[in-house]
């Protein structure tokens, strides 16, 4: 047949079918034409034609198979019928399905979540080659700022080295951002010097990336943006080149866009090149931190590099032995970026990974079950003349049917799951695009549902092809082997194991966090809004002696205290649990030069301690009488004064550190202690001066208030902007929301594990009652006998409880072996439990008891009500 | 092993049929097999179709609808040239299979 007829014949089943019929009828016309003309009666000609021939319709369908080379015809009757045999037994596809659903759903999740961070392609050339440079001081590569030129001094010790092609500096924090009269805003600006792109190996998208002569200090007023910027303030115009923007109130020309993927720094919105100059400073406050990319030369290894650097620093150190912190450590640049989610990524992983074994062992049972029910049917239909191949066809578009609609609710599922674990996300993930389920996706997907459906659908499938219909029709041939049996029985006791471990580790974390919200802070987190503003621009200008910045903060806290609901106002230079970087100054007691202590300088305003409720211990708070010309005073917290001071009364002593405290104040109160970043920190010394005394570009400020404080927050906007709408406030979040940020990975961590530990448990509930179920049904027979001969119809529930019992208690059992080891993996995160917590393994061993009597409670009770009657009627 | 050597038989008849007839419908087929082995082969008509269907598949005959002597429509088959080479090769296999039986038969 030509090929155009057999494609034909694909698709025009109808005229196939009718060609083939006309074949027939006139094959059979012509014999009775035939046998007329021979002498027979019509009627007889007609019977004799049909005797001859045979079964038409058999032969039809014979015929018709041998034509088409692919009856996609006959694969959609297959799927149809597959949909009815499905339909006819809900409890089987609606559990299959579900299971199936849940695997997928929870799998995909993670695996997109995954995908997103730790296996994102990052947007350089070569990223392999891209290292970051630590402890970089001991080598020589480093921001020496005594010397007149220093970028010119970074770039010829950067070239001297012989291993690598390019280096690099840089630091990120936020600017105020305008430009022309469009307001203006917070972003997180970069300042690096000239090779950054360079040793990255990213192209710029529109105009150009940083030119070598450019962080020489007097060029670098040129800016480069990002895509993000340029879209939502020059609305993606070409245009934008040359422009002017303000950062921190110095000009700026923009030089050039970056693609939509470059995102390093974090976050970072302009790139400018102004790491060197001392003018700029766009950087705020003392404190930032710098650091040294490095672009390995091509051919050369990473232990060569890691040489060359090594041997300069034991150089500069005088061949004297390194300590470890002197040691420069090179790592590429990938695993930096990952590392503080990479521990919690691999705990979910290993987590879903657990929960996806139980549902595959879960579908294997309801395979094994299936199989035996369908037996019978097969070995008759075989018996009957259906060939073994559509048998096996149909089998696995049955199962490829199941596993596709899995699959479709599976992405539902993930599509949730992502949601939810967005909701509880770490903190560290901001740092990462969004994941989102994507065609990719839901092709691999797709393809794995239906090579899931294919493996599992062969199994019975090839069974059922070799049977032989006689023995496969023989009476209670329907029931599982005994070795099937068992086999579910230690199925089931693996995922109650395995269930067991997530169950305990979810515990743990829950005591965890329970521990943790018990530390005592030392200060208040209800009802506690914050927000941080840096003043910027001419009048703010430190050098100046106006008191602009003094006058600011006087305005704004005046007026924010007189917002309705609040109770009290203040200011803080660094806020605890600010994520920023803090400074540590060394301090002298009474201007001499022992019993130096290292403390964190703060600037804040009268009523601070009231605000975030810290105690006042000893002496007085500061109040409008502690001026510029009056005497300098001091605040410490009890911990510093212990350590200055131990054993004395710290009031009317004097305290001496640089730029601070160079007039030497008096300390006028004492506070107490708090831990800075938070609650499995310890408490940080910490000193204060007013506002009123030092003068201070940025601050942030907080509101205690009597109701939720994030209500306050629209009127924050307008009171501040009513005082200089020139300067953006930023950051204003709860007090709570940052101790939640401050926890969130141990959070994250929780809310993993307690999920899929739910999951797993549902699960495993599910697989025990699907066998404990079966077995029953299975022996209704023999349980009806049994009532009829006189047993005990308690025996018999007893009985089968204990039936579910075992494999609980085998299941913990091995669960709680395999917790105590697996259990060490998340130590780290623990705090105030260890992994081998009593309380917890006890707690988990009786809910497991108890899921596992609900499991077999009711199979059990319908066991005890057999009916001997019907029971050993029926077969 | 039965059921290859009936199908090998049922091509080799049909092939041979057509290519001493050159034309036939499938019922014309019956008949001649009928006639021309002395009433000693009778083809059972219901396996004559989904064989003709096949070899119609594998390209050893091809089809027309045309009408017969007693204006009727009918489905007439004929042999191609890749079907005269599958009826050297049928008739060759046949005939070992037919030296071997007889060689085993006298084999005492």
């Amino acid at each position: 047949m030509s090929l155009m007829r057999r494609i034909q014949n694909l698709v025009r089943r109808d005229a196939v079918e009718s060609e083939i019929n006309a074949e027939i009828l006139a094959h059979l016309e012509l014999r009775i034409e035939d046998n007329v003309t021979r002498g027979m009666t019509l009627a007889e000609a007609r019977r004799d034609a049909m005797l001859r021939f045979g079964n038409t319709t058999l032969i039809k369908e014979g015929t018709h198979r041998s034509d088409a080379a692919l009856t996609i015809e006959s694969v959609w009757a297959d799927a149809r019928y597959a949909v009815r045999k499905l339909r006819n037994s809900p409890t089987y596809s609606i559990t299959a399905v579900l299971t199936i659903g849940l695997a997928i759903g929870a799998n995909t999740a993670v695996f997109t979540l995954v995908h997103a961070t730790l296996l994102r392609q990052l947007p350089f050339d070569e990223p392999a080659r891209v290292f970051d440079l630590d402890n970089f001081y001991r080598d020589g590569l480093a921001p020496d700022m005594s010397s007149k030129n220093y970028e010119s001094a970074f770039n010829a010790q950067a070239a001297s080295f012989k291993t690598i092609e390019a280096a690099s500096m840089y630091s990120s924090g936020g600017v105020n951002f305008s430009y022309e009269s469009n307001g203006s805003q917070r972003l997180q600006a970069s300042e690096t010097s000239a090779r950054f792109f360079d040793v990255l190996g990213v192209k710029s998208w529109l105009g150009r990336a940083f030119q070598a002569s450019d962080d020489v200090p007097g060029n670098d007023a040129v800016a480069v943006i990002s895509d993000r910027l340029w879209h939502s303030t020059f609305h993606g115009e070409t245009s934008a080149l040359g422009k002017t923007i303000t950062l921190n109130g110095q000009t700026f020309k923009v030089i050039g866009v970056m693609p939509k993927t470059m995102d390093f720094p974090s976050n970072t919105d302009v790139w400018t090149p102004t790491i060197f100059d001392e003018n700029t400073f766009l950087r705020e406050g003392g404190a930032y931190m710098t650091w040294v990319i490095v672009r390995m030369r091509d051919g050369v290894t990473p232990e060569q590099m890691r040489a060359e650097f090594t041997a300069r620093a034991q150089n500069r150190n005088g061949n004297q032995k390194m300590a470890e912190d002197q040691i420069p450590v090179l790592s590429p640049i990938a695993g930096k970026l990952t590392k503080s989610i990479r521990s919690s990524l691999l705990l979910l992983s290993g987590a879903v990974t657990l929960v996806l074994l139980i549902a595959c062992a879960n579908i294997a049972g309801l395979t094994l079950v299936r199989t035996a029910q369908r037996r019978a049917e097969f070995a008759l239909r075989a018996a009957l003349g259906a060939a073994r191949g559509r048998l096996v066809r149909q089998q696995l578009i049955e199962s490829v049917t199941l596993a596709l609609a899995g699959a479709a609710i599976g992405i539902l599922f993930a599509k949730l799951a992502l949601q939810l674990l967005y909701v509880f996300k770490p903190a560290a993930l901001e740092n990462f695009p969004r994941p989102a389920i994507d065609t990719g996706v839901l092709i691999f997907t797709g393809l794995i549902a239906a090579l899931t459906g294919l493996a599992f659908g062969m199994i019975p499938a090839w069974q059922a092809s070799h049977e032989d219909p006689a023995t496969a029709l023989k009476a209670g041939v329907w029931r599982v082997s005994k070795s099937g049996a068992r086999l579910r029985k230690i199925l089931v006791a693996g995922e109650i194991a395995t269930a067991f471990v997530l169950l305990i580790g979810a515990g743990l974390m829950m005591r965890t966090i329970v521990n943790l919200n018990r530390v005592p802070l030392g200060y208040e987190t209800r009802n506690v809004l914050s927000f941080s503003i840096s003043l910027h621009g001419a009048p703010y200008a430190v050098e100046k002696t106006t008191p602009a910045l003094a006058q600011f903060y006087t305005n704004a806290l005046g007026r924010l205290g007189q917002l309705p609901g609040v109770k009290s106002a203040a200011a803080v230079s660094t806020l605890p649990l600010d994520t920023r970087a803090d400074m540590e100054f060394p301090v002298q007691p009474d201007g001499t030069k022992t019993g130096q202590q290292t403390a964190a300088p703060r600037i804040i305003s009268s009523g601070y301690f009231r605000t975030i409720g810290t105690p006042l211990i000893e002496g007085r708070d500061f109040n409008e009488r502690d001026t510029k010309t009056s005497n300098a005073v001091v605040i410490v917290t009890r911990d510093l004064a212990e350590k200055l001071w131990p054993n004395q009364n710290p009031l009317g002593h004097t305290i001496h550190c640089a730029f601070f405290c160079e007039q030497n104040p008096t300390v006028i109160g004492v506070v107490g202690e708090s831990r800075r970043f938070g609650p499995r920190s310890e408490a940080l010394a910490q000193f204060y001066v007013p506002y009123t005394q030092r003068d201070w570009t940025y601050m942030t400020f907080v509101l205690s208030s009597e109701e939720r404080a994030s209500i306050l927050a629209p009127l924050v906007r307008s009171v501040v902007a009513a005082i200089d709408p020139s300067q953006p406030i930023y950051d204003m979040k709860t007090m709570k929301e940052r101790l939640d940020d401050n926890q969130s990975l141990v959070r994250f961590e929780m809310f993993a594990l307690g999920f899929f530990a739910m999951l797993a448990g549902c699960l495993a509930f599910v697989g025990l009652y699907g066998v404990i179920a079966y077995t029953v049904t299975q022996r209704t027979h023999e349980i009806g006998l049994r009532i009829a001969l006189g047993a005990q119809r308690r025996r018999i529930l007893l009985a089968v409880l204990r039936e579910g019992e075992v494999m609980a208690v085998s299941g913990a059992a091995i669960g709680l072996i395999a917790s105590l080891v697996l259990t060490k993996l998340i130590t780290a995160t623990l705090y105030g439990v260890t992994a081998h917590d009593r309380g917890t393994l006890a707690l988990a061993v009786l809910l497991f008891l108890g899921i596992a009597f609900l499991a077999s409670f009711i199979p059990a009770r319908r066991a005890a009500s057999v009916d001997p009657m019907v029971a050993l009627r029926a077969e | 092993m039965a059921k290859n050597d009936l199908q090998g038989t049922m091509d080799l008849l049909v092939l041979k049929t057509l290519a001493q007839m050159r034309e036939l419908h499938g019922y014309g087929i019956v008949l001649h097999i009928q006639r021309a082995s002395a009433e000693l082969l009778q083809v059972e008509e219901g396996s004559l179709y989904p064989a003709l269907h096949r070899m119609e598949q594998s390209g050893w005959i091809s089809s027309e609808w045309a009408m017969t002597e007693t204006n009727r429509k009918a489905k007439f088959y004929k042999l191609t040239a890749q079907g005269r080479k599958q009826l050297l090769a049928a008739e060759e296999s046949f005939e070992y299979l037919v030296k071997g039986i007889r060689a085993i038969q006298s084999y005492a």
